[in-house]
């Protein structure tokens, strides 16, 4: 299995974490927190799209709200392949850092 | 204006970025935030945040918009291959065209780029000049790129922004022998120990401190080394150089290869204290015009400007006072190379570049690149009604209008970078040839000159982006139900602007030849003009060695009585193109240095018969004759400058000797015909004389030149043998223009290839579209003349207007260049009629043909389905 992306790590832990809230606006503040600087919103729609069409993510429209325009929300939501992805990519950290000894222990 | 809306030009430049799948839910994003933004720090801070944020996305909603994967892009350049194949002749119409262009545009573009670069090489060229003079000559400043010996050390000991100086004297064609075996070296430099520090002059032996230090040393560089002593070490080795008699001269250092851009390009550089031991008057001898070329370093952040008038001062307190009209100016090293040419520097290090040609060449070569791209904007906008129905299949299937446009952008980059492979090999095939004809080696290839590469790939971007945007965009916007009911829908005009763009091609192509033309008749008119003397079998011979042992008469009168020569004259240095000598001279009205500087020939009293002068009135020198010896003749020109109406029995003087004037003769050019005739004087020349000019039999010259040769190797047997015909001589002073008419020959060839490649599809193109019409005139009874003639008229005529645009544009052009020349062709008519005639003869060849097979198809076939 191919291992996600730092960026891609970070999305789809926004995604889990946002629940119900998953949309554009709160992943990226979500994704801007966890590195620690703002994070460009066209950067993040590249990404959100890969992670749809590697179908670690599913995409569904919502009604539009008078706030945005009218204009509709696409949430997100993870995928069972997409927890398996993130999960993986956990276990090979966690593999990785285990070879060196002074690591060993999860300092 | 809604106030709480984002900015409505960034939110439309999202809009289309972002692609129609995501667009509602991107732009809803985007001002949301901004919305939040608005209301909590205001709607500037709003305002700013989404214009930055839109255009930091924008190139990845792009690389997003155009390759959403890479199984898409592969299946894009599937399609776009599939499509060249099935347009066989218009993607070669297309791909040969470019190639040629771009083949074309990169060797100018590498020449123009080599001949920019000069001196880059200094690290110090910023602060390193030469010291040139401006000398005022029959009433016009004459520069010159020598000063007299003393100058250099001179003005280094007394001006303190002179850091340091180098003296230079340039040899040419000086004999070498190297242990028995026998060189001759085209050039050499004898040059100060500074010269190595100065110019950062790198040694890869000896040492870089003295290696020019002692008379008799000489540095070399790889190549000689190569030549002289193969793979022993030269260090310490003698080599035998013949300047006026042979010396020995140690080699004490070898250096790299000098690259081919720069001024101080020499193979060998002896020391200068050489010329100080051999002579040694050299060193003390003040005079305005010298024969020395003098570099300076200034120091860190000097002024050169305010070093010129010091310079001035320093040489006139030095001088006579007759002499005191000449100025000196520092020429910053970076530009020597490049102005030379246009100011008419007089004894320059090298032969000169011009910018006048850079310009000509970037010009033509962009040119070049310009109709071929046009070309291809062309061929490519003539086939979109042909690819209407795929277009209309494709959008029915469910393709959007981002992916045709990606796969029209895809195809049309994938063309021009066949092209540009193509015009590469190109490239490398012909810049051996472009070499010879600049007559130098160009540092470039594809691969060895780093900015070529890079150039290319820009090329293909801008060229295949900018051809295939108009179909891309024009296409893709109908709607499939469209293009099936009504078939090919009208674009704005796009006719008539292949008529425009195919019109642009042959105004550059009929001014081009315009150009060439008027060139070659320049080049004619220089090599035919009756110069008013005759150079028909006249030489040259050397005869150094005969000044030395001050015998020249006797040398002379041999030949003449033993070799079947016509005539032969005494000259001391034969003048031939840019090298000339000077005098000042005053009548005797004038007071001591007001004077005029005149050229000054000292000949004997054979040299106007010789040469075949005429004398308009007085006398010719008379050997023997008592007196002669303090007499001169001046030329017609010389006699008016100096307010003489009869000049005959006047005095003149040189310094404080007078000179009776005996006679004047008809003005002839000394000199290339770039140079108006100057006032001359001749005066008597004495043993010394360095030349003979020798009058050679219509026949047999063969045999009286190798009986020259017999009576010098008898009489001066250490004197090598050189002569040269002076019709060679003045050929070669316009090798340049020679060399600029073979290149615009071949430009002009390619210029018509690829302008005739354009049309020629377009004819193809639109002959095919009206086949069915062509059918049906024939069953109506048309005739083929008829039908021929109905397809070629409108071409016929867009070459035609374009041809009468090009003309003043081409007028304008050569009216400049020809005013390099004091001696120049009338431009006439003839050059513009048969450009015309050429460029329509051409563009008619390739529609002809093309209609000429359609109109003798037969009708049946074109109209069988219907």
């Amino acid at each position: 299995m191919e291992l996600l992306t730092r960026l891609e790590e970070a999305i789809l832990i926004s995604v889990i974490k946002l629940g119900e809230d998953a949309y554009g606006v709160p992943i990226n503040r979500e994704v801007s927190r966890i590195f620690g600087k703002a994070y460009t919103m066209g950067g993040l729609y590249f990404a959100l799209d890969q992670l749809v069409r590697k179908e670690y993510l599913m995409k569904r429209s919502a009604d539009p709200t008078p706030k945005r325009g009218g204009r509709s929300r696409a949430y997100y939501r993870l995928t069972p392949e997409g927890k398996e992805a993130l999960e993986a990519t956990r276990r090979h950290q966690v593999r990785l850092w285990k070879t060196i000894p002074e690591f060993k222990n999860g300092n | 204006m809604n106030k709480d809306k984002p900015p409505r030009f960034a939110s439309w430049l999202l809009a289309r970025a972002s692609g129609p799948a995501g667009r509602a839910n991107v732009l809803g994003d985007y001002e949301e935030i901004y919305q939040d933004l608005a209301f909590e720090q205001g709607l500037h801070a709003a305002r700013k945040w989404y214009w930055s944020q839109v255009l930091k996305s924008l190139p990845m909603f792009i690389t997003n918009l155009l390759f959403g994967s890479a199984a898409m892009f592969n299946n894009y350049l599937k399609l776009a291959w599939r499509n060249i194949l099935r347009h066989k002749r218009y993607a070669f119409l297309n791909i040969t065209g470019l190639a040629v262009g771009l083949a074309a545009c990169l060797l100018m573009a590498g020449y123009v780029i080599h001949e920019l670069s000069f001196e880059s090489m200094h690290p110090l060229k910023d602060r390193i000049f030469r010291v040139n003079g401006r000398i005022p000559m029959g009433g016009q400043i004459v520069l010159n790129a020598v000063v007299a010996a003393p100058l250099g050390p001179a003005v280094e000991e007394s001006v303190p922004e002179i850091e340091e100086s180098v003296r230079i004297l340039r040899r040419h064609n000086v004999p070498v022998q190297v242990e028995n075996r026998d060189f001759k070296e085209k050039k050499m430099f004898f040059a100060e120990q500074e010269i190595l520090e100065v110019f950062s002059v790198p040694l890869l032996r000896g040492d870089p401190r003295t290696a020019l230090q002692a008379p008799f040393t000489v540095i070399i560089d790889e190549t000689l080394a190569q030549k002289y002593f193969g793979d022993t070490n030269p260090y310490g080795k003698l080599i035998r150089l013949t300047l006026d008699r042979t010396y020995d001269f140690q080699v004490t250092g070898v250096m790299r290869n000098m690259p081919s851009n720069t001024v101080i390009r020499t193979p060998m550089i002896a020391s200068f204290a050489t010329l100080l031991q051999i002579y040694p008057q050299v060193a003390r001898h003040w005079e305005s015009w010298g024969n020395i070329t003098t570099f300076v370093r200034l120091g860190k952040g000097a002024d050169p400007t305010a070093v010129d008038a010091k310079i001035t001062a320093i040489v006139r307190s030095h001088l006579d006072k007759d002499e005191k009209d000449a100025s000196y100016y520092l020429q910053p090293l970076g530009r020597i190379y490049i102005e030379n040419a246009a100011h008419g520097m007089n004894n320059d290090l090298d032969s000169s570049g011009s910018i006048t040609r850079l310009y000509i060449f970037s010009v033509v070569a962009l040119l070049i690149l310009v109709i071929a791209a046009i070309n291809f904007i062309n061929l490519s906008t003539a086939k979109i009604s042909g690819r209407m129905k795929e277009v209309g299949i494709r959008k029915t299937v469910g393709a959007m209008r981002s992916n045709l446009i990606t796969q029209f952008l895809i195809e049309s980059l994938l063309i021009t970078a066949i092209a540009m492979g193509l015009g590469l090999v190109l490239f490398s095939l012909f810049k051996p040839r472009l070499d010879i004809y600049l007559g130098k080696t160009l540092n470039l290839g594809v691969v060895t000159t780093p900015w070529i590469l890079p150039a290319v790939a820009a090329m293909v971007l801008v060229v295949g982006f900018l051809a295939g945007s108009y179909p891309a965009l024009f296409l893709s916007r109908f709607q499939a139900a469209v293009i099936f009911r009504s078939g090919v829908p009208r674009g704005p005009s796009r006719a008539g602007l292949r008529r425009i763009l195919v019109g642009i091609q042959f105004f550059i192509a009929g001014a081009l030849i315009v150009c060439t033309l008027v060139v070659l008749k320049q080049v004619r008119y220089s090599e035919t003009k009756d110069l008013g003397y005759n150079r028909e079998n006249l030489i040259v011979v050397d005869n150094r060695d005969a000044s030395r042992l001050k015998n020249a008469s006797l040398i002379k009168r041999q030949i003449l009585s033993r070799t079947g020569a016509l005539a032969a004259a005494s000259v001391d240095n034969f003048p031939s193109a840019q090298n000339r000598n000077i005098s000042t001279i005053r009548t005797e009205d004038q007071a001591e240095g007001e004077g005029m500087i005149v050229q000054s020939l000292e000949v004997d009293a054979d040299f106007i018969p010789t040469m075949g002068l005429k004398i308009t009135a007085g006398r010719n020198f008379e050997e023997r004759r008592a007196g002669d010896r303090e007499a001169v003749l001046l030329n017609e020109i010389a006699a008016r400058n100096l307010g003489l109406e009869n000049p005959v029995g006047g005095l003149l003087y040189r310094g404080d000797r007078a000179y009776r004037i005996i006679g004047v003769i008809e003005d002839w050019n000394t000199n290339s015909i770039h140079s108006r005739i100057y006032p001359t004087v001749l005066f008597a020349s004495d043993e010394t004389a360095t030349d003979l000019v020798i009058r050679l039999p219509q026949e047999g010259r063969q045999e009286v030149i190798s009986r020259i040769r017999g009576v010098v190797a008898e009489l001066l047997p250490e004197q090598i043998f050189d002569y040269a015909y002076v019709d060679d001589l003045h050929l070669r002073s316009y090798d340049e223009e020679r060399r600029l008419a073979s290149l615009l020959i071949s430009f002009c060839e390619l210029t018509v290839f690829v302008a005739c490649l354009g049309i020629f599809g377009l004819a193809a193109y639109s002959t095919e579209q009206r086949t069915k019409e062509i059918g049906i005139r024939k069953v109506l009874g048309s005739s083929v003349a008829g039908i021929v003639i109905l397809f070629t008229r409108n071409y016929a005529r867009w070459v035609f207007v374009a041809n009468i645009l090009a003309w003043p544009a081409a007028y304008f052009a050569v009216s400049k260049w020809l005013q390099a020349f004091a001696f120049r062709t009338p431009v006439g008519f003839i050059p513009f009629i048969l450009a015309g005639l050429i460029t329509l003869a051409v563009a008619l060849l390739s529609v002809i043909f093309q209609t000429m097979r359609a109109a003798l198809a037969n009708p049946v076939q074109s109209l069988r389905y219907e």
